[in-house]
């Protein structure tokens, strides 16, 4: 029997637990439910960005993110807010890129008219927790059409597999009466297997791209990315945390020579540089950099009542070269 | 606000196994704590939009409302700026004086806006509701809408508030009573390439739409963030 996923999160009574007293089957149940919840709630891979980016009539226009999936996903939803020029026309959209298959989509042109909803699913071929590139293309016939935003989250599941990948646990086994058993995915040992797997991170903390377009560089001095740094707040992990870890990479070429980008932190000052030498594009390795983790004791999360903002700086090779960069993309790898 | 006893993981070194017997000192401090704890922190960034530079993408840079843009709107009526998701909100459970209720995750949110001639105010209304309901809903004055206005042209982020009870310069939250009216069902698949199957969700968009004194003066989007919080 499969592990069934709750739509709200559920809240084990912890006044039930008393040191010394036995434990209740509503306690184990209730503790089952808010395993499976973890499993198969999905994260949100790419918050909203806005790429403001113009598709060419007839050029479909790829938009490349980054970030480690979940291993309980097996569908993922993509939402496009997209405006035309002309009324009553159409764009087709696929994810991923070049090998998902189309799917049309009017679009409309003026604020006041109801903005039809672009959404997408992408079923996915495997359940993975892997570091890859998430893409969507969207191409249009007539007109030139503004792509306006872009996020893509993990569908939540109904229900998890008793297996490594799920870690669906059979609530049945927690209830009342029922025997208690060392199993995988049954009893209350599989509590503490799905609590010892469990991946809940909020996997995109920040992204940016300019699609088929690039941000360039060619004087070896920095130039800023965004017009005000965005903020990020990585999850609380360790009672005594204060920071949190996370991983990011750039899409990015060199036409020759050394280029780097800089991430640097507004709160902690904190700075990481990635340097790259390729001249066709791909993403870099990965790298990992310090942000500020959630303060779980203020109203609003944020360490100190500050906002900790992520900004990134370009440095080109120089001489007669060009560094070129599509996307960058921050994500909770920990 | 934390919902777990001890605020943070605790990694005990202890595993379960059939020789090792286990308290409920274990079940409150390892199992519940951790898995509240991860169910905290399994808030999500749901929007993280900042603008380019005009130089660098060579597009102006920020949103506008069409309507106002070109001239045709009325003044302080609010037009769309611009809509993220949809997508689903994270609704938990909570116990306080022996009732349970059901309850959205806070959202932090933060806009940068800009009046395009430094003289006129332009207000930006953010919040969350299902997309049908952006038209009507950025009327409401209720704490999932934030508002925050400005009269300057020079990029930086606004302060505002939510427009209900809480007057959160920081957060928005949806009532609890919207909770059930905004709950759907959604379909999918009950496993990797399987039978079709539904879940319940209470899919929201993060809609920033936003007005103008003057009719001639331009709201301009900057910046948008929005990110769930668990928060009590």
């Amino acid at each position: 029997m499969t592990g069934t996923v709750p739509f709200i999160r559920p809240a084990p009574d912890e006044s039930l637990i008393r040191i010394g007293q036995p434990v209740s089957a509503v306690t184990f149940d209730a503790l089952g439910g808010l395993a499976n919840w973890l499993h198969g709630k999905g994260a949100m891979l790419v918050p909203g960005v806005c790429p403001e980016r113009t598709v060419v009539k007839t050029t479909p226009e790829v938009f490349r993110f980054r970030a480690k999936t979940r291993s309980s996903a097996i569908q993922r939803v993509w939402a496009l807010q997209v405006r035309g020029t002309v009324a009553g026309a159409s764009v087709r959209i696929r994810a991923p890129a070049t090998t998902g298959t189309w799917s049309p989509y009017y679009v409309a042109t003026d604020s006041l008219l109801a903005r039809p909803r672009l959404v997408y699913i992408e079923d996915l071929p495997i359940r993975s927790a892997t570091e890859k590139e998430l893409s969507i293309e969207v191409e249009s016939s007539v007109q030139n059409v503004t792509v306006e935003a872009i996020s893509c989250y993990e569908q939540d599941r109904p229900s998890l597999a008793a297996d490594t990948d799920d870690r669906g646990i059979d609530r049945f086994t927690l209830g009342s009466g029922q025997p208690m058993f060392e199993l995988a995915y049954d009893s209350v040992s599989a509590i503490y297997n799905s609590m010892n797997a469990a991946d809940a991170r909020r996997v995109g903390i920040l992204h940016w791209t300019m699609g088929d377009g690039a941000w360039t560089r060619v004087t070896a001095s920095s130039q800023n990315l965004f017009q005000l740094a965005v903020p990020v707040l990585a999850r609380k992990l360790a009672r005594s945390a204060t920071t949190g870890s996370v991983k990011w990479s750039a899409y990015c070429k060199t036409t020759g020579g050394t280029a780097s980008i800089k991430a640097t932190s507004s709160h902690s000052g904190v700075n990481d540089t990635l340097s790259f030498t390729n001249t066709t594009y791909a993403w870099s390795t990965a790298r990992s950099f310090t942000i500020d983790g959630e303060d779980i004791t203020a109203a609003d999360g944020r360490k100190a009542a500050s906002w900790d903002e992520l900004q990134f700086a370009l440095t080109g090779p120089g001489g007669a070269n060009t560094a070129s960069v599509k996307s960058i993309s921050v994500w909770d790898d920990s | 606000m934390s919902s777990s006893p001890l605020g943070g993981r605790l990694l005990t070194g202890v595993s379960l196994d059939g020789l090792t017997p286990i308290g409920s000192g274990y079940v409150r401090d390892s199992l519940l704590n951790n898995l509240t704890h991860y169910a905290d922190e399994y808030a999500q960034v749901r929007v993280a939009a900042g603008f380019a530079a005009s130089g660098i993408t060579g597009s102006q840079g920020y949103l506008t409302p069409p309507t106002i843009a070109s001239g045709v709107a009325r003044a302080d009526d609010y037009y769309r700026v611009a809509e993220f998701g949809p997508f689903p909100i994270t609704v938990t459970q909570r116990t306080a004086s022996n009732t349970t209720r059901n309850s959205a995750y806070r959202m932090r949110v933060r806009i940068a806006g800009t009046s395009s001639d430094n003289v006129h105010s332009v207000t930006f209304r953010a919040f969350l509701s299902p997309p049908s309901d952006a038209a009507t809903t950025v009327y409401v004055d209720d704490d999932h809408v934030f508002q925050a206005s400005t009269t300057s042209s020079t990029v930086g982020w606004l302060t505002g508030q939510s427009m209900g009870l809480d007057a959160s310069t920081t957060t928005i939250v949806i009532p609890e009573r919207l909770i059930g009216l905004w709950a759907t069902n959604t379909a999918t698949l009950a496993e990797l390439a399987g039978n079709p199957a539904s879940v319940q969700q209470v899919l929201v968009n993060l809609n920033v739409w936003a007005s103008s004194t003057n009719t001639a003066t331009v709201p301009h989007l900057h910046a948008v963030y929005a990110a769930e919080y668990c928060g009590l």
